[in-house]
């Protein structure tokens, strides 16, 4: 059957389906922290709070920095057009 | 009654924690689209009529016309649509998760078909209709026939469908509970699908031989196992509901489950006058379907939008047919519709829009004379 779009542009019809696909592994991700934060606290091994007052050093700062800037790298690639 | 024959085969679709997270996000983006961009979008629609001081469209086409190019309405479309399909067909969807145990839960139900075969009549040699193989109904990829695990698959979506506060068996309990009673003997669901709609008549009439006929062997391999599991009598047979090989005179009640909104028009007359055929004399004919949206031009727009956007490809030809007419022709006689309840209400009033978007559930209840 043929694919229905439902917007004046198709490229919406689309990004909606990115947006879609993106906002459910969002959604996946926030479930399965929540569980796991609360089994780490139930256990003991999460002190309440620890992520809230957690400080990087340094050293774990700058490399934080090289992975969100690789993250934002591949996320922002395609809008230059350099695959075209 | 002989005992059956109580089954330890389970298959369960086992869903990961990933998935029930994912099923669960489609959910709640369904809801807000049930409530909150239905409810803009009935505010958007009364505007636009306002607009053209107070001229309402008459029809499905100048409604559609006269909100098709908002956004509200292309999101309202998409959402409706992609909802349902990544339902089934997303990275996470009921066809990955069922595929994954694929061997396994194909074993269980070949042991099941092989246990207490007088119970379950196939016919691997029958003709699908071109209206029922060509149409991949609600979105579920190649049908409910269309693979072996079908009918897991079915039964699985089918809880992601049900209002929050109910199960997804209440809706078949509430059926049988509004049917005519009487001192039945054959009971019959037309169209069983899974089943789940045929056992609780097993309970309500514990003496009568209940039957449930559908041409898709998946649904009745299951149907058939889940019977077995609880121990209930009942005799499925894969057949197609324009003709059975039942004989005339022979069922006290004949009931359907969503299913009429499935057929095209000349296969619903033909269905219908084999229900007909196969009823006793002063037997009963009981639907349970969809039919006469409330809330006049508005429930149109969402009614047959839902059918064309959720390939319910035959809903509006059966919206748009006098089925208590058809019923009359055929020889019922009373034939009527009533409004059902379905957990969330009855449609109160027809001409009002209701609050939140909805099915407009109607039960057809008719007698052969």
């Amino acid at each position: 059957m043929k694919e229905q779009l439902f917007f004046n542009d198709p490229a919406i019809d689309r990004v909606m389906g990115m947006f879609m696909a993106l906002a459910a592994e969002v959604y996946i991700l926030r479930d399965r922290n929540q569980v796991l934060e609360e089994m780490l606290e139930r256990s003991g091994t999460l002190q309440p709070g620890a992520i809230e007052s957690w400080q990087p050093g340094p050293e774990r700062q700058a490399e934080l920095a090289a992975r969100r800037d690789a993250f934002i790298e591949r996320i922002m690639d395609p809008i230059i057009g350099s695959g075209d | 009654m002989s005992a059956t024959i109580k089954m330890t085969t389970k298959a369960e679709v086992q869903a990961d924690r990933t998935t029930r997270a994912y099923q669960d996000f489609l959910l709640g983006a369904k809801l807000f689209w049930t409530r909150r961009l239905y409810q803009e979008l009935y505010a958007l629609y009364q505007s636009r009529v306002a607009e053209r001081s107070g001229n309402a469209p008459q029809t499905f086409e100048e409604a559609e016309e006269m909100i098709g190019d908002s956004a509200l309405y292309q999101f309202f479309g998409w959402l409706e649509r992609h909802l349902q399909r990544l339902k089934y067909s997303g990275s996470y969807g009921i066809v990955a998760t069922v595929d994954k145990q694929r061997d396994e839960l194909l074993r269980e139900l070949e042991v099941a078909t092989r246990e207490n075969t007088s119970h379950l009549r196939l016919n691997p040699n029958i003709e699908m209709p071109r209206y029922f193989a060509a149409v991949d109904f609600h979105q579920h990829p190649g049908g409910v026939a269309g693979d072996e695990l079908a009918g897991l698959v079915y039964e699985f979506g089918r809880k992601t469908t049900t209002p929050d506060h109910l199960h997804e068996d209440d809706l078949h309990h509430r059926l049988a509970a509004a049917c005519p009673k009487g001192d039945f003997k054959r009971i019959l669901d037309f169209g069983c699908g899974i089943g789940k709609s045929t056992y609780p008549f097993r309970s309500l009439y514990p003496e009568a031989e209940i039957h449930g006929v559908d041409i898709s062997a998946p649904c009745l391999k299951l149907a058939h196992l889940r019977a077995q599991q609880s121990g209930l009598e009942i005799f499925y047979s894969q057949q197609n509901i324009e003709q059975t090989d039942f004989p005339a005179d022979h069922f006290d009640l004949i009931h359907t489950t969503f299913m009429l909104h499935e057929l095209p028009v000349a296969a619903l007359r033909r269905m219908t006058a084999e229900a007909f055929r196969i009823l006793k004399k002063g037997g009963y004919f009981v639907n349970l379907d969809f039919h006469s949206p409330p809330g006049e031009t508005f429930g149109k727009l969402m009614h047959y939008g839902h059918a064309r956007r959720n390939n319910e490809v035959f809903m509006r030809s059966f919206a748009e047919t006098d089925y208590l007419a058809m019923q009359r022709e055929i020889g019922f006689d009373p034939a009527e519709m009533r409004p059902f309840d379905d957990g969330t209400g009855p449609i109160a009033d027809p001409k009002i829009v209701p609050v939140h978007w909805r099915f407009p559930w109607q039960l057809f209840v008719a007698r052969k004379p």
